[in-house]
């Protein structure tokens, strides 16, 4: 978990209860922990964790995303994504680092973002680059 | 190649029934959020959220929260700004920071000394007979003069 903001988290909004729907457009600087239907599109500055009990149907925007729950949509991420045991992602994912646990569902494209950025990139364009955690 | 269950326990944890679970949370520096909300229980707002919300339960604002939306909800606790119609089947608290501009469809309104509300209140059970519940506009702390 990694954390880039200066200060202490601030928690700006918090949904307790049974159920919970949401459409619409969300802009976070910092991180989104979402456990219920959520729709639309995201941008968040930095985590998004979608848990067990989480459903996103959106464009997302973000730095890391780690997918416990359900997503569909396109998502560009700029850091790591991870899906893990019970996550299922039908979709694409932008980014240059997936991980999928075994038994983690995937159905979609994963397209390299840095293609030629030279973060630790040498000159493989192809997807070697994600580990897959079997 | 790692052999990597992240997240050891699979055990499906169902909740009880009366159990307040967290569903979504934000954390951060800022957050503007605008869409559509239907809410079974609580929320509570610290950020910038618009559109349209249904609450089952209790909407909270908080002293940084600035809401924009027509609101439905049972009670509605308001620190800090909201502007929009609010239909509360229950209580409405505007409190010493909250600052409301718009309609509030209610039974039961309170607004603390210091609160703002400019707009117009009605009553929801016009006429249902019983016990009119009170439409009151209690200032706190009345006796402790002007400061």
């Amino acid at each position: 978990m990694r954390s880039q903001s200066s200060g202490t988290p601030v928690t700006l909004l918090t949904v307790t209860g049974q159920t919970a729907k949401m459409h619409g457009k969300f802009e976070i600087a910092d991180s989104l922990h979402v456990e219920c239907e959520v729709g639309g599109e995201l941008i968040v500055g930095g985590q998004l964790v979608i848990g067990e009990r989480g459903e996103v149907n959106a464009t997302v925007r973000t730095v890391d995303a780690i997918i416990h729950g359900t997503y569909e949509g396109d998502m560009v991420a700029s850091g790591t994504v991870e899906i893990t045991v019970t996550g299922r992602v039908t979709g694409n994912i932008e980014t240059d680092s997936l991980v999928i646990a075994k038994g983690g569902f995937f159905n979609g494209n994963v397209v390299k973002k840095t293609r030629a950025a030279a973060t630790h990139v040498v000159e493989s364009t192809t997807s070697d680059r994600f580990a897959v955690a079997l | 190649m790692a052999f990597e269950i992240l997240d050891g326990s699979t055990t499906p944890m169902k909740p009880p029934a009366s159990s307040t679970t967290q569903l979504l949370s934000v954390l951060g520096g800022s957050a503007k959020i605008e869409g559509k909300f239907e809410i079974s229980d609580s929320i509570q707002i610290e950020c910038e959220v618009g559109g349209e919300m249904s609450v089952g339960g209790k909407l909270v604002i908080g002293q940084s929260g600035v809401v924009h939306a027509d609101v439905r909800t049972v009670d509605a606790v308001i620190m800090g700004r909201y502007e929009g119609n609010l239909v509360a089947t229950g209580d409405v608290e505007i409190t010493a920071t909250g600052q409301v501009v718009g309609n509030i469809e209610t039974d039961s309104l309170v607004i603390a000394k210091g609160g703002f509300f400019n707009g117009n209140v009605v009553k929801i059970r016009e006429n249902a007979g019983m016990q009119p519940a009170p439409l009151y506009v209690l200032e706190e702390r009345r006796a402790a003069a002007s400061r």
